[in-house]
């Protein structure tokens, strides 16, 4: 960076989270530790983002054009170092305790630079949001303690939400078309468990995952009424990697495709029953459909903050090009887009403290056990053990069930998808709009522009397409009342 | 010329980018390498392609620049890159179509018997008006000299002849064509400018820096090609747009076809509205673009307020449509469309370098406007 520098956005010195988002302002006065906690969480991630990230994502993605399989793992332990995998897991267990407002700031500081590494990061919290939609307290405290430990020894520990199949994307995230999908995979029951066969594809970190969580019906005929949530080591025998997808972005993110080939899965890794496996997928879906929006914005944001960056040191026609009319009103524009659907983003995180999974750290029980009961008993044996119970498992599940009900995950799907849609259009629509300021000159591969609308186009796939979004949104909606 | 005489080459070409060029397309992606470049310009070289638009008496096929339209949509169809290449070989053969000076029978016949430089494909450069990429002719010390950076170009590393339009204060808004010897050109190389499309042409800046021209590398009279610059400009623009359609064609008919046999939501796809109605508007897009680009070379003109083609914004409508028919193509396509294999993506991303190739849209745009005050 020279002189001619702008500290805006991304290159700004000061974190701004509080100035960009005024409504955080007045939550400030209300709730001081919530926000600064979010303030601390997005200096922490900005810098990791800025020092850690910017200088290598494209050495990274040169790297894995020519290898899918390759990852910059000095990059991972860095984040490691900083818990920035296992930052949702509260500070008692050995995490940071960062609440959905602080893992949308970790999200989108990560992914204005580059989405795909901040998925290697991130989307680590896969495990924990899985086991907390049963919420079976040893499933709960198994998952959570596998993370803390491979943290301490600096090991990854990586988790696959294994959900589309050949034939079937958009069919397995919705009731009506999950009802008559044309499924690729089937599970059986044996004696003390399951069968699993079939392929996934397009399964994010498929072939880092150590862990993956596979929605499979047990009766390809009738798939809703059969689909079920299994638990998966991935060195099971008869679990396999296939190809690593060669992508046209996101390259430092892994897609893979997964065979079974009658993996055996014991009773207790059935996460969802039969029948339930929909709705395990829909309570995720209400959750990361709002992140993968502000993902959107996020690299809209990171787009436009290198293209002010650019124009302003690019002399055109005797002037800056940023200096050019049309030019100020294409990034106003662009900023009033970005504006409005970060803070609906934001909105949405919040929400998701005040009443979704994570209000369940700010409930009684949970709060008082994590402050009274020591910090190694909390994962040690004992605890361990006594969730095994029976009778707590399904206290665990109830509690949570009484928190977190069906209406409620309806109802974030529904918030979730319209943001995912609006996040998500507007990354294409502004990585594709900077260039066109930029030029053919702005839009070289070392000025790492046009990686952002490489990287773009597929946020509009994955997570339902979005057209599968609207529909959900229209669904859930207007045709409620019909 | 006859409407059957351009089918017949439509088919001609069609066929020759469909044995030839498809299966290169999606390695010359991910490795390109000159080689295929060049065996494929061989081979064209058989129908006469590189020679298409030059005068029949100096050994070219003296088509209309229409017809090398016409070869570019083909050949886009199946690989933009590599119709990029032969984009900018046309646009810069158009100087040498109307002038009947040596100069130019020595360009085009070598390009017509494939002899020295002429057997590679020509590069072609505009100067911009003022700022970065503004290129300028001097007179110091008694020798011409070319300053200046270009933005970054296609056909670099061909070794074929260039054609520069360079800005030449000899008189006002002078232009001056120059045809300078392709052996000194490569000492202004630029490093290349990795694009996210067209990736077997190789893009770079010149740096030309009292790069001295001889009088017998001007083109016509010096500082008077502004009209042969804005006929090649023109030619360029068209051609671009072709090209544009030619790829989003590919993409359309790909689209279409999965969709008739992707199965979602207890039907195939094709059978939902929505998918019917992105398919109608990329229709749409494509049979306007078609029609704006093919409109642009006739002749014929219309007493219409508005109805004269800009070529700039026939560039600028063509490749914004082609955009948005290929971000729904491989929104249909769901995952498989943003996969290497399925060729969709590298649609794209070579339809994104279309955009900007010759300038931005939303320039063009300004500029359409701002020439008329």
């Amino acid at each position: 960076m020279d002189e001619k520098d702008l500290k805006y956005g991304l290159f700004a010195d000061a974190p701004d989270l509080v100035d960009t988002i005024p409504a955080l302002g007045k939550l400030k006065k209300a709730c001081p530790a919530y926000i600064s906690r979010a303030e601390k969480a997005q200096c922490i991630a900005r810098k990791f983002a800025r020092e850690e990230m910017l200088p290598r994502v494209l050495a990274i993605d040169t790297r894995c054009s020519k290898d899918p399989q390759y990852v910059d793992w000095d990059l991972w332990r860095k984040a490691n170092d900083l818990k920035l995998n296992i930052a949702a897991v509260p500070v008692k267990m050995g995490g940071l305790g960062w609440s959905a407002l602080d893992n949308a700031v970790l999200v989108e500081e990560l992914s204005s630079v580059c989405l795909a590494n901040a998925a290697n990061i991130t989307f680590n919290t896969f495990g924990l949001l899985g086991a907390l939609v049963e919420c079976k307290t040893d499933i709960v405290l198994n998952i959570i303690r596998m993370m803390v430990d491979a943290q301490k020894k600096g090991e990854p520990l990586f988790w696959s939400w294994a959900i589309t199949e050949p034939s079937a994307g958009t069919d397995m995230e919705d009731g009506e078309a999950m009802a008559q999908m044309k499924a690729s995979t089937s599970a059986r029951k044996v004696p003390g468990g399951y069968r699993l066969n079939g392929t996934k594809c397009f399964i994010t970190n498929g072939s880092l995952a150590h862990y993956v969580i596979a929605t499979i019906p047990m009766d390809p005929s009738h798939p809703k009424e059969s689909m079920a949530t299994f638990f998966v080591p991935t060195t099971t025998k008869g679990f396999s990697v296939g190809r690593i997808e060669r992508k046209c972005g996101q390259k430092a993110s892994q897609t893979a495709e997964i065979f079974f080939d009658d993996v055996f899965v014991p009773e207790e890794n059935l996460w969802e029953p039969p029948g339930r496996g929909l709705r395990h997928t829909r309570e995720i879906l209400s959750i990361t459909r709002g992140y993968i929006g502000l993902c959107g914005v996020a690299m809209a944001r990171g787009a436009l903050d290198h293209c002010i960056r650019f124009a302003n040191q690019k002399k055109r026609n005797g002037h800056m090009l940023l200096d050019e009319d049309w030019v100020k009103f294409a990034i106003a524009d662009m900023m009033k887009d970005i504006m409005a659907v970060r803070a609906a983003c934001y909105n949405f995180a919040i929400a998701l403290d005040t009443s979704h999974i994570w209000s369940l750290f700010e409930k009684l029980p949970i709060k008082a056990s994590l402050k009274i009961l020591p910090g190694k008993m909390i994962l040690g044996d004992a605890l361990l053990n006594l969730s095994r119970l029976k009778p707590v498992r399904l206290l665990g599940s109830k509690y949570k069930g009484s928190i977190v009900s069906d209406r409620m995950v309806e109802k974030f799907v529904t918030e979730g998808s319209a943001l995912k849609v609006a996040g998500t259009d507007l990354a294409v629509r502004v990585g594709s709009r900077v260039l066109d300021i930029v030029g053919l000159e702005g839009m070289a591969y070392d000025l790492g522009m046009e990686k952002y609308f490489r990287d773009a186009k597929v946020t509009q796939i994955y997570e339902g397409s979005n057209q599968a979004n609207r529909i959900d949104l229209f669904h859930n909606t207007i045709g409620t009342l019909r | 010329m006859q409407v059957k005489e351009l089918n017949d080459i439509i088919n001609e070409c069609r066929r020759f980018a469909k044995n030839e060029i498809r299966d290169q397309a999606l390695e010359a992606d991910l490795n390109p390498s000159p080689e295929t470049v060049n065996t494929i310009w061989s081979k064209s070289a058989k129908l006469d392609i590189p020679s298409l638009l030059l005068p029949e008496i100096y050994g070219g096929a003296g088509y209309p620049a229409l017809c090398g339209a016409l070869v570019l949509d083909a050949f886009s169809s199946e690989c933009a890159g590599i119709a990029s290449v032969f984009a900018h070989h046309f646009a810069a053969c158009m100087p040498l179509i109307d002038s009947l000076s040596d100069s130019c029978e020595t360009y085009s016949t070598r390009i017509a018997r494939m002899e020295g430089h002429g057997a590679s494909p020509a590069a072609v450069i505009f100067s911009e008006e003022e700022g970065d990429g503004e290129l300028v002719l001097m007179e110091k010390e008694n020798t011409l000299m070319l300053t200046g950076i270009t933005q970054p170009v296609g056909n670099t590393c061909r070794g074929g002849f260039w054609c520069i339009f360079a800005n030449d204060p000899i008189q006002k808004n002078g232009v001056t064509c120059i045809f300078p010897d392709p052996d000194k050109i490569k000492n202004a190389f630029g490093k290349e400018t990795r694009l996210p499309g067209l990736k077997i042409n190789p893009f770079r800046q010149l740096h030309f820096q009292d790069f001295p021209i001889n009088a017998a590398e001007i083109i016509g009279e010096r500082g008077k090609s502004a009209d042969l610059l804005k006929t090649t400009r023109a030619a360029f623009f068209g051609f671009v747009s072709a090209m544009a359609m030619g790829c989003t064609r590919s993409a359309y008919q790909k689209a279409f076809a999965y969709a008739e046999q992707r199965y979602q939501f207890g039907n195939t796809i094709i059978h939902h509205q929505e998918i019917q109605r992105m398919l109608g508007a990329m229709l749409m897009k494509l049979q306007m673009g078609t029609a704006g680009y093919t409109r642009l070379f006739s002749e014929e003109r219309l007493h219409l307020p508005c109805s004269v083609p800009d070529p700039k914004l026939v560039k600028s409508c063509c490749t914004d449509m082609a955009l948005e028919i290929i971000l729904d193509a491989v929104q249909i396509h769901g995952g498989y469309g943003y996969m290497h294999e399925y060729g969709l993506e590298k649609i794209m991303r070579d339809v994104k370098v279309l955009q900007l190739l010759g300038g931005s849209n939303p320039y063009h745009h300004v500029r359409a406007i701002a020439e008329q005050l």
